[in-house]
C-alpha cells in the first residue's frame, strides 16, 4: 500500500515537473480540442461497460466512482 | 481560436470533475438555449443461455450562459436468463429449490403461479453448470448533476442518483471540486461520493452459511453504505498528449453477500445427502465480510496521431482487503479517415486474484461440521461466486461512428468478452462426484450498442 502511494506521488511529481517546462499555448490546442481527444469521449458507452464489468468482476471504478446502483454483488 | 481555448479549459476542468461525479465532460459543452440529447440502446447476451439484458439510456444536457451545466439521465435495464447458483459442477444430477422462485410463488396471482410453478425447483444434469433459471429483474436508474464555475480557476459539481430493482434500492450523492493551474494545462480535482443501499431479497436475508433446505432467515432486509473518495490530476503534456492520474479510496460497510448464492458441501469430493431433506444434497448459503476497503490507481493517456487519429491507453491497478488484486489494460485506436466516418478498434485485458474467502465448495469435517441434523460452518466467510475467483479476461471490440454534423452522430459498437480460469484446483477424492469436473465456469459474453446523439 505504501509503495503504491509513493509511486503515485512520484508520478504526480513527474506530471507537475513536465507541466512546469512544457506549457501548451492556447494557439497550440487545435488537436487537444478535438472531441476524440476528450478523456471520456463516449460517456454512455463507458457507463454501459463499467456496469457490465462491475457485474462480472471484483473490481470497479478508477476512471470515476464505480459500481453502485446494482444488487448484483 | 480563443473560443476553442476557452472550451478546452472548460473541458479540462470538467473532465476531472465530471469523471469524479456522474456527469460526462463533453456533455457540459452543449451550446446555450438547447438540449444535447445522447441516447443509446445496449443488448447484452452471455453464452449458454445465461443472462440477457436490454438496456436503453437517454441523457439530456443543457449549458447556461454562466457556463454552468445541468445533466439528467435515465437508464432502464431488463434482465432475464439463468445465473450460476454457486453450487459445484458434479457428475451426478442435482435438484435445487430456487429461493427466489419459491418466494415469488407465495401469494402470487394465477398468472404468476403459472409462470413460476416450473421454476420452484430445477434439476441440473450431470456435468452441467448449476444455473438458477428464475433470474429475472429490471432496474431503473435516475441521475442528475449540476456543474458550476466558481471564480476563475475552480469548478464545482454536485450530483445524485437513485436506482431501483425488485429487491434492491440504491441512493447516492456526490460533490467534487476542480482547480485549474498553469494556464489550464493542469487540473487538480477532489471528489466524494456517498451511497446508501437497501437489499430486500425474495425469501428474506438467508442465515449466513446456513443450509439451503432449512432456509433460516435473519430478517427481511439489510443495508450497505459506501464512501468513495477520489483525487485526480489531469495534465496537458504537449500539443499531442494529455494524461490523467486518479487515486481512489473506497470503504464499503454492511451487507455484502449475494443472498441467492450457495456452496456445495462435500465429503472427499462426494455430494452429501442433506440431513434435513433426504431428497436433496447439502448446500449452504454464502457469507462475506461486512467491510471492504478498496484502493485504485487509474492512469489514462491520449495521444493525437496525425490530424484526426488518437491512441487511448488506460491502466488501472486495484487492491482491496479481501485480497483481490487486479490489473486492467485498455487500448483504443480512433481511426478517422473521413470527416463523417471513424472506426475504433478496442482491446481490454483484465486479471484478478481470488478473494481470500473464495471456495469453489466446502469440505465436511474441516470447513463444515455435520452432527445429526445440525449443520455448522467452521469458517467465518465463504463464497463460490465466480466474480471473486482468480481469472483473466480479454475483450475485443470495434465501433463505427458517423458524425453527421456538430453534436450529431450515429454509432454502432460490438464487444466480445471471454474469461480464463486462473484458479488452482481444490483437491477432491479420486473417482468422487466432483472428480474431473471444472471448478470455475469461464464466462463468454457479447454486446452490441447503437447510439444516436443530437440537439433538441
Amino acid at each position: 500500500m505504501l509503495r503504491l502511494i509513493s509511486r503515485s506521488l512520484l508520478l504526480l511529481a513527474i506530471c507537475a515537473g513536465l507541466s512546469a517546462c512544457a506549457g501548451v499555448k492556447p494557439w497550440e490546442r487545435d488537436l487537444l480540442a478535438k472531441p476524440q481527444m476528450e478523456l471520456d469521449p463516449h460517456p454512455l458507452q463507458s457507463a454501459f461497460d463499467d456496469h457490465i464489468y462491475f457485474s462480472k468482476e471484483a473490481s470497479s471504478g478508477g476512471r470515476g466512482f464505480g459500481g453502485g446502483g446494482c444488487g448484483c454483488n | 481560436m480563443q473560443l476553442k481555448d476557452k472550451k478546452l479549459g472548460q473541458r479540462l476542468a470538467l473532465a476531472t470533475t465530471a469523471l469524479l461525479g456522474t456527469q460526462a465532460p463533453e456533455q457540459a459543452l452543449a451550446g446555450d438555449g438547447d438540449w444535447k440529447v445522447d441516447s443509446a440502446l445496449l443488448y447484452y447476451a452471455e453464452d449458454d443461455d445465461r443472462v440477457k439484458a436490454v438496456e436503453p439510456v437517454i441523457s439530456l444536457t443543457r449549458e447556461f450562459e454562466d457556463e454552468s451545466a445541468l445533466n439528467l439521465r435515465i437508464v432502464y435495464d431488463s434482465l432475464t436468463g439463468s445465473s450460476p447458483n454457486g453450487a459445484a459442477i458434479a457428475n451426478v444430477a442435482q435438484t435445487f429449490t430456487s429461493a427466489s422462485a419459491a418466494a415469488r410463488l407465495e401469494g402470487a396471482d394465477e398468472e404468476e403461479q403459472e409462470e413460476y410453478a416450473g421454476r420452484g425447483s430445477y434439476t441440473i444434469n450431470p456435468g452441467d453448470v448449476p444455473l438458477d433459471p428464475s433470474f429475472e429483474d429490471s432496474r431503473t436508474v435516475l441521475s442528475a448533476g449540476w456543474t458550476q464555475p466558481w471564480g476563475d480557476d475552480y469548478t464545482l459539481s454536485v450530483g445524485g442518483a437513485y436506482s431501483s430493482e425488485e429487491d434492491f434500492t440504491s441512493m447516492s450523492g456526490n460533490v467534487a471540486i476542480a482547480r485549474d493551474l498553469n494556464n489550464n494545462n493542469t487540473t487538480l480535482s477532489l471528489g466524494v461520493n456517498l451511497e446508501f443501499d437497501t437489499i430486500e431479497p425474495n425469501g428474506g436475508i438467508p442465515q449466513a452459511l446456513g443450509s439451503l433446505s432449512e432456509h433460516n432467515t435473519d430478517g427481511s432486509d439489510d443495508t450497505k453504505q459506501v464512501v468513495d473518495m477520489m483525487f485526480g490530476v489531469t495534465q496537458v503534456i504537449n500539443r499531442r498528449w494529455i494524461t490523467q492520474l486518479n487515486f481512489g479510496l473506497s470503504q464499503s460497510s454492511g451487507y455484502q453477500n449475494d443472498p441467492y448464492k450457495i456452496l456445495t458441501v462435500v465429503d472427499n469430493g462426494n455430494l452429501i445427502t442433506d440431513p434435513n431433506d433426504s431428497e436433496r444434497y447439502l448446500y449452504v448459503f454464502e457469507n462475506r465480510p461486512e467491510d471492504r476497503q478498496k484502493l485504485s490507481l487509474y492512469w489514462q493517456n491520449k495521444f493525437a496521431i496525425g490530424s484526426n487519429d488518437v491512441i487511448d491507453i488506460g491502466y488501472r491497478y486495484m487492491t482491496d482487503d479481501w485480497d483481490v488484486n487486479s490489473h486492467t489494460l485498455d487500448l483504443t485506436y480512433h481511426w478517422q479517415p473521413l470527416e463523417h466516418f471513424y472506426l475504433e478498434p478496442h482491446y481490454r485485458y483484465y486479471t484478478q486474484t481470488a478473494a481470500d474467502f473464495y471456495e469453489p465448495f466446502l469440505n465436511a469435517g474441516s470447513e463444515v461440521d455435520i452432527s445429526g441434523t445440525d449443520v455448522t460452518a467452521l469458517v467465518n466467510e465463504a463464497s463460490s461466486d465466480p466474480r471473486l475467483a482468480a481469472f483473466s479476461a480479454n475483450t475485443f471490440g470495434v465501433k463505427a461512428g458517423f458524425p453527421l454534423r456538430q453534436d450529431e452522430e450515429i454509432s454502432v459498437r460490438l464487444e466480445y468478452y471471454q474469461q480464463q480460469d486462473d484458479n488452482s484446483t481444490k483437491a477432491v477424492g479420486a473417482g468422487s462426484d466432483l472428480d474431473g469436473m471444472s471448478q470455475f465456469t469461464e464466462l463468454k459474453a457479447s454486446w452490441i450498442q447503437v447510439g444516436y446523439s443530437f440537439r433538441w
